[in-house]
């Protein structure tokens, strides 16, 4: 049992602070096409952190400031946080370094997973608000900025899901939650495309014994998977839906 | 945010329909859209409301603070606006593209709501002079579907009206500072009295 600052964050009975088993995720509520005004949007929530995410494009490039490309189409990211998202107000909500870091974060993930060279000379803009933040922020965004990308019908070469993961005397936890991330111990953030297992960002906020990196790194990619089978079937019901009101179910 | 350009034909044909009574929409002059409001959402906050006027969504945060008053008014509590037009409702809105807009927002709320008549402050007011509850009020527009300021004026009425203040007991400490304790009964709060809270209406002028 860990005790810190007089809470258990593994309990005897092997739960943690919200009653979840280390290997559970948060529960994950997702709409898909919640604004008209977008290409593409989103909506997730992940236990009580919510993100919002718009998709635009592809578009042509409208600023001189990013300068198209003549083989891929640039992805434009901004991460932003409304001011009341934290328990504390936030003074800024974007363009701190934080912001401007997940950005280019978001920024970097996108590209390795939209199919780039088959918009060259235009752009995409993706546009996340997190509206409460309770941990996995960066995730969050990720999942819900996947989805936003499916109902613009953008290609991609694979989903894109995020999951966070810890290590607590010597159990992995998956999905850590504010609390767990302030309190608890390292914190490995990691992007992958599910169904190939492969890695597109991986991030620790410190650093983890060489031994124990393995078996956390497995349990977040197991909970990426967790998440893509989530997300899939969120995808498949809001698509089947849509398509029931013109008769695609029947033949 | 709309980009959309209209043909001399179009506009002539709303122009016709608005003097018969009739919108493009099917409303008469004088009906509003459906609206759906919702508060109590954002659970950090002190107070809530997310509103839905047709296309047109926003988001209010308010958080009650402990700040000390202003000193051209130390009996009374404070209220500061501050909005962010989210990238979401248009990419024109990136980065810095929605302050301006925002500004104008905010200082439209601020001067409504200047007068004490309009949202009495004095309860807010803990040590006359030196603390007080100043209310952030926080808005999030999400997507502009027409009518931004009608309703803006209605989400931050509806979430003053859902916001709940701690109780809060002075109690003097012998030859020192007086101690403030907050009530950690989560059902121990006091309310706004919005009655006299203001709503913006536009209007709009087509033809004659």
């Amino acid at each position: 049992v860990l005790r810190m600052a007089g809470y258990e964050l593994l309990s005897d009975q092997g739960l943690r602070l919200d009653g979840r088993k280390p290997d559970e995720l948060r529960q994950i509520k997702t709409r898909l096409g919640v604004f008209g005004q977008a290409d593409g949007s989103a909506y997730i929530e992940q236990g009580n952190t919510k993100v919002l995410a718009a998709v635009y494009g592809p578009h042509d490039m409208r600023e001189s400031r990013l300068r198209p490309n003549a083989e891929k189409v640039v992805v434009n990211c901004q991460y932003s946080m409304a001011v009341f998202s934290t328990g504390e107000r936030k003074r800024r909500p974007r363009g701190d370094k934080k912001s401007l870091e997940m950005s280019q974060h978001l920024k970097q993930t996108f590209e390795a997973t939209i199919k780039t060279e088959l918009y060259p000379r235009s752009q995409i803009d993706i546009f996340v608000e997190v509206l409460q933040a309770d941990g996995g922020n960066y995730c969050a965004c990720v999942n819900a900025a996947t989805l936003a990308l499916v109902d613009a019908g953008i290609p991609l070469k694979d989903y894109v899901t995020a999951c966070t993961a810890s290590l607590m005397l010597g159990t992995p936890l998956v999905d850590i939650s504010n609390l767990e991330a302030t309190t608890g111990g390292p914190e490995l953030t990691l992007a992958a495309h599910p169904r190939s297992g492969q890695i597109v960002l991986m991030e620790m906020s410190h650093r983890f014994h060489i031994d124990h990196l393995p078996e956390v790194l497995d349990v977040a990619l197991e909970g990426c998977k967790n998440i893509y089978t989530i997300l899939d079937k969120a995808v498949r019901r809001h698509v089947s839906n849509r398509g029931a009101s013109i008769g695609w179910d029947k033949e | 945010m709309s980009t959309l350009v209209l043909s001399e034909s179009e506009k002539t044909f709303i122009l016709h329909g608005v003097e018969q009574n009739f919108r493009v929409d099917g409303r008469t002059r004088s009906d509003v859209r459906p609206m759906v409001l919702e508060t109590d959402i954002v659970s950090h906050a002190s107070g809530s409301c997310r509103l839905r006027l047709a296309n047109t969504d926003i988001l209010v945060g308010i958080k009650a603070e402990l700040e000390k008053p202003l000193p051209q008014h130390p009996d009374r509590g404070r209220i500061e606006f501050s909005v962010d037009c989210s990238a979401n409702a248009t990419p024109a809105f990136e980065g810095r593209g929605g302050d301006d807009l925002a500004a104008d927002i905010s200082r439209i709320l601020a001067s409504s709501y200047e007068s004490p008549e309009v949202l009495n402050l004095a309860p807010l007011c803990i040590l006359p002079g030196k603390t007080c509850w100043i209310l952030y009020v926080d808005i999030l527009v999400l997507e502009v579907g027409g009518n931004l300021y009608d309703a803006v004026s209605m989400a931050v009425k509806s979430a003053l009206y859902s916001t709940k203040i701690p109780v809060v007991t002075v109690s003097a400490v012998d030859g020192g500072e007086p101690e403030l304790e907050l009530s950690s009964d989560p059902y121990n709060h006091s309310r706004l009295s919005i009655q006299a809270a203001p709503l913006l209406v536009t209007m709009v002028r087509i033809g004659n």
